[in-house]
């Protein structure tokens, strides 16, 4: 082989290990997923709802503070709501906005759904529950309220590659 | 004079008289903590039970009563809401149906678990309103509040008879009516129960709707409800090591005084930081140069080579961690940055070694009888399939070389999820599913009793399982073997991502991908194709990697190993066993010497054989090439052959066991 062959080969060798060593090899991976790192409330104003864990109000801060309650909401019940109910609507979305599974669940007591039947004498009523909640699969959730019961219900990603769950409080008074 | 006199001490009157008032003021309303109100209402009042329904007066517009306390003529505290613990509403839905099966798990069907070895909390979610004439409400944190708890046993009947006076002793050893938790006693270990509970205080209406109940299995183990507990699985067996004593001081440090011989439940999701280990286990400032290239990485990373929680076990002891379908996190522990503790150049692929289990015995062969699970547990690791070549030293979920059972898990994101090593025994993944691995799923290092059932793995960076030949170069050494039944295994690799440069092995996967060409006119091929608009993708859907021990990458020494999924032919690499008996009434030896033959002429001969039954040798020029009933090499050219049947392709290349899914010609992906 002739000698200048074989300086170029070298040449190549030591330029390719510099090239790689520098830049390195390039990688790859597609369909790469993105994770979802966080659950946020979009409609606080509309169910007057606050952030306890950003709010100033004293009383809301402790349920963060002290019993991790991510957003706690009021709701001024009148009676005039006790037959159709007060409905209102919840929105949360998945940070960040470019999560590969955007799905939301909301997590509650079904037990406190159901319609339950009372005994009085010899007759037997029928009770509404005290709310519904009804998850719409699109982040959003629709909450009737029958009486002025108050109530926990959670959210998070469906996404089982996240651990994250936001708790919400609705008092109904 | 006199009238400068007169306005100073009206004004002086009037001064005094504000601040009376405002002291006034304060001393009513002033009870920023709460606390003021509590003592003289949900503490003290509701200790005897008696007093948070004294008002009576909290009916609502809609005619509803609630619990109320009186502690102030102007203010009072409602019980407003009673909501089912946030904890057993999680296990409830953890365990429910998905529209995403990948959040699924396979066995929906257990019962929430309840330890022994400590209380079992059932606190309710309660809303509490503190309501002042006048004002809005807002919420109310008492500090305490007591509720009335009832246990009922699952009798032979199977009904529910409530236990009272000797029963309850025999199968509660404590009820604590503040924290709201029940700590069963041994003899409940084995039965069913369901605990009822509610508020004190709650006006007798209410009582129906503010009863939250819930039924539990009861077994031998703690419940586990911080990440501070999971300290428990270590179980002080390392001193030989000389490492116990960062695990004894951690749990002296953090009141952690409870042991769990039998095992461990989690009653909460868990997400565990390097605040949650020992020091030890990540670098401290102090053991790094000053002057070490690596030194703002390497501070605050894990140590390689480390198992965070780990668990000797002798006899036939037995442990199980039991995940109650609640989530272990790992996302945020750190990661290797020092492989071996090496220092490296950042943006270099290298593998980590380091496990969050490993579970050991103390005794070997017909000794160790010993055993653990780890069964209804979603994990969640922080390393997933990604460009991030940081990534590299994410963590390894569990590591056993003990008789194993993995079921019914979830797990996303680790750098390698299953990792039974050095063991003769029986290592079982069932009903797992496992998704988005950095490396692979399934790293089985010279374990010889390998069972994949009914499991479903997808996404890794590499393959899906890679079985090590330990010690290959030392007599028989320690083989691999993996068998695999009723399972989707996927990995759809195109050979750019970082496992394959970890591995050395970008080249060698271009080459394997080159060779699809010898199988597509007979319309078989091991590669689809995705059409990108810009590009035409390749991905090969990467099942297995059977390799030498010796190094992480890809080496030409000898290996065996073995691999079989469903009824398909068996793969024994490097025994020449299997498929190839029987094979054309070539004996083993004319094929031994065949095959040996050509790998002494050319190590990197690639030796096709499926699952079907069929085997050849690739000759690029001429096409796949079979041996005649008189052991002579000819091309195939019957599209019926064995080559062209089954659902796995088995590549015997450079002396290594390679296990592809095999597909027909043309299918996109």
């Amino acid at each position: 082989m002739k000698k200048s062959v074989i300086l170029l080969i070298l040449i190549v060798y030591v330029a390719s290990i510099m090239i790689v060593g520098f830049y390195g090899i390039k990688i790859k991976v597609y369909d790469e997923k993105i994770m979802v790192e966080d659950i946020i409330c979009e409609n606080l104003e509309e169910f007057n709802c606050v952030d306890c864990e950003t709010t100033d109000k004293e009383s809301f801060k402790k349920r963060f503070e002290e019993k991790g309650i991510n957003y706690c909401a009021m709701i001024d019940f009148s009676s005039e709501y006790a037959e159709k109910g007060y409905v209102f609507v919840v929105k949360f979305a998945v940070l960040p906005r470019t999560a590969t599974k955007q799905g939301i669940e909301f997590i509650f007591d079904s037990g406190d759904q159901t319609t339950s039947s009372v005994e009085n004498n010899s007759s037997t009523t029928q009770t509404k529950p005290a709310y519904t909640i009804v998850d719409n699969k699109n982040g959003t959730a629709t909450i009737t309220l029958y009486k002025k019961r108050s109530f926990t219900f959670q959210v998070r990603p469906l996404d089982r590659a996240s651990n994250v769950v936001k708790t919400v409080e609705i008092y109904v008074y | 004079m006199k009238i400068r006199k007169i306005a100073l001490l009206i004004l002086t009157i009037v001064m005094c008289f504000a601040l009376a008032l405002g002291v006034v003021a304060c001393t009513d309303t002033d009870n920023p903590t709460g606390d003021s109100v509590n003592s003289t209402g949900s503490t003290d009042s509701n200790k005897d039970g008696s007093a948070s329904t004294a008002g009576g007066n909290s009916s609502d517009a809609a005619g509803n009563n609630s619990g109320t306390q009186k502690p102030e003529p102007e203010e009072k505290i409602v019980v407003n809401g009673v909501t089912q613990n946030n904890n057993l509403t999680l296990f409830q839905t953890n365990k429910g149906e998905k529209t995403d099966k990948t959040a699924e798990f396979f066995d929906r069907t257990q019962d929430l678990v309840v330890g022994d070895d400590n209380a079992f909390v059932v606190k309710p979610e309660v809303q509490f309103l503190k309501v002042v004439t006048g004002s809005t409400p807002e919420p109310y944190t008492p500090a305490t509040w007591n509720f009335n708890i009832t246990v009922s046993r699952l009798t032979e009947n199977n009904t529910y008879v409530e236990l009272k006076d000797a029963d309850l002793t025999t199968y509660v050893e404590k009820i604590d009516k503040v924290n709201a938790t029940v700590d069963f006693s041994e003899e409940a270990v084995g039965n069913k129960f369901k605990i009822s509970v509610c508020p004190e205080g709650t006006d007798a209406e209410d009582v129906a709707e503010f009863t939250k109940s819930v039924e539990v299995s009861v077994v031998d183990a703690y419940n586990v409800y911080t990440a501070n507990e999971l300290a428990y699985i270590e179980n002080g067996s390392r001193q030989d090591e000389g490492r116990d004593g960062h695990w004894a001081e951690f749990k002296k440090t953090n009141g952690l005084t409870a042991e769990a011989k039998a095992g461990i439940v989690l009653q909460a999701n868990i997400s565990i930081t390097k605040e949650n280990i020992p020091a030890y286990f990540v670098y401290q400032a102090n053991e790094i140069g000053e002057n070490d290239g690596d030194r703002e990485r390497a501070v605050g990373s894990l140590k390689d080579f480390e198992s965070l929680y780990e668990r000797h076990l002798s006899g036939s002891e037995q442990f199980i961690f039991n995940g109650n379908y609640f989530s272990i996190d790992c996302k945020t522990l750190p990661l290797v940055v020092r492989p071996s503790g090496n220092i490296v150049t950042e943006g270099q692929a290298y593998e980590s070694h380091s496990s969050l289990t490993m579970f050991k015995h103390n005794d070997n062969g017909e000794e160790n009888k010993t055993h653990v699970e780890m069964k209804n547990i979603n994990f969640i690791g922080n390393a997933p399939r990604v460009e991030d070549t940081t990534k590299t030293g994410g963590i390894i979920l569990g590591k056993s070389r003990i008789e194993t059972l993995m079921y019914n898990n979830i797990s996303n994101n680790f750098f390698i999820t299953f990792f039974p090593e050095v063991s003769s025994k029986k290592y079982t993944i069932q009903k797992c599913k496992s998704y988005n691995a950095y490396s692979c799923f399934v790293y089985v290092w010279g374990s010889n009793d390998v069972h994949i059932e009914d499991s479903d793995f997808n996404s890794a960076g590499g393959p899906v399982i890679i079985a090590d030949h330990v010690q290959a170069n030392e007599g028989n050494g320690i083989p691999s073997s993996v068998t695999v039944k009723n399972s989707e295994l996927h990995s759809y690799v195109t050979g750019q991502e970082a496992w394959f440069q970890m591995y050395n092995a970008t080249a060698i996967s271009s080459q394997i991908f080159t060779m699809n060409n010898a199988f597509t006119p007979f319309g078989r091929a091991f590669l689809k194709t995705r059409d990108t608009g810009s590009e035409t993708l390749q991905f090969m859907d990467f099942v297995a990697f059977y390799k030498s021990g010796e190094t992480n990458g890809l080496t030409s020494t000898k290996i065996t190993g073995n691999f079989v999924q469903d009824e398909g032919d068996p793969m024994d690499f490097g025994t020449y066993t299997n498929p190839w008996n029987g094979f054309n009434n070539v004996t083993p030896n004319q094929k031994n010497q065949f095959i040996e033959g050509i790998l002494a002429m050319s190590p990197e001969a690639p030796i096709f054989m499926t699952s079907g039954g069929g085997m050849s040798l690739l000759n690029p020029g001429v096409g796949l090439m079979q041996l005649d009933p008189t052991g002579t090499p000819t091309r195939i050219q019957d599209p019926s052959n064995a080559m062209f049947q089954g659902k796995q392709l088995y590549l015997y290349y450079s002396r290594m066991g390679i296990v592809l899914n095999y597909f027909n010609a043309g299918e996109t992906i």
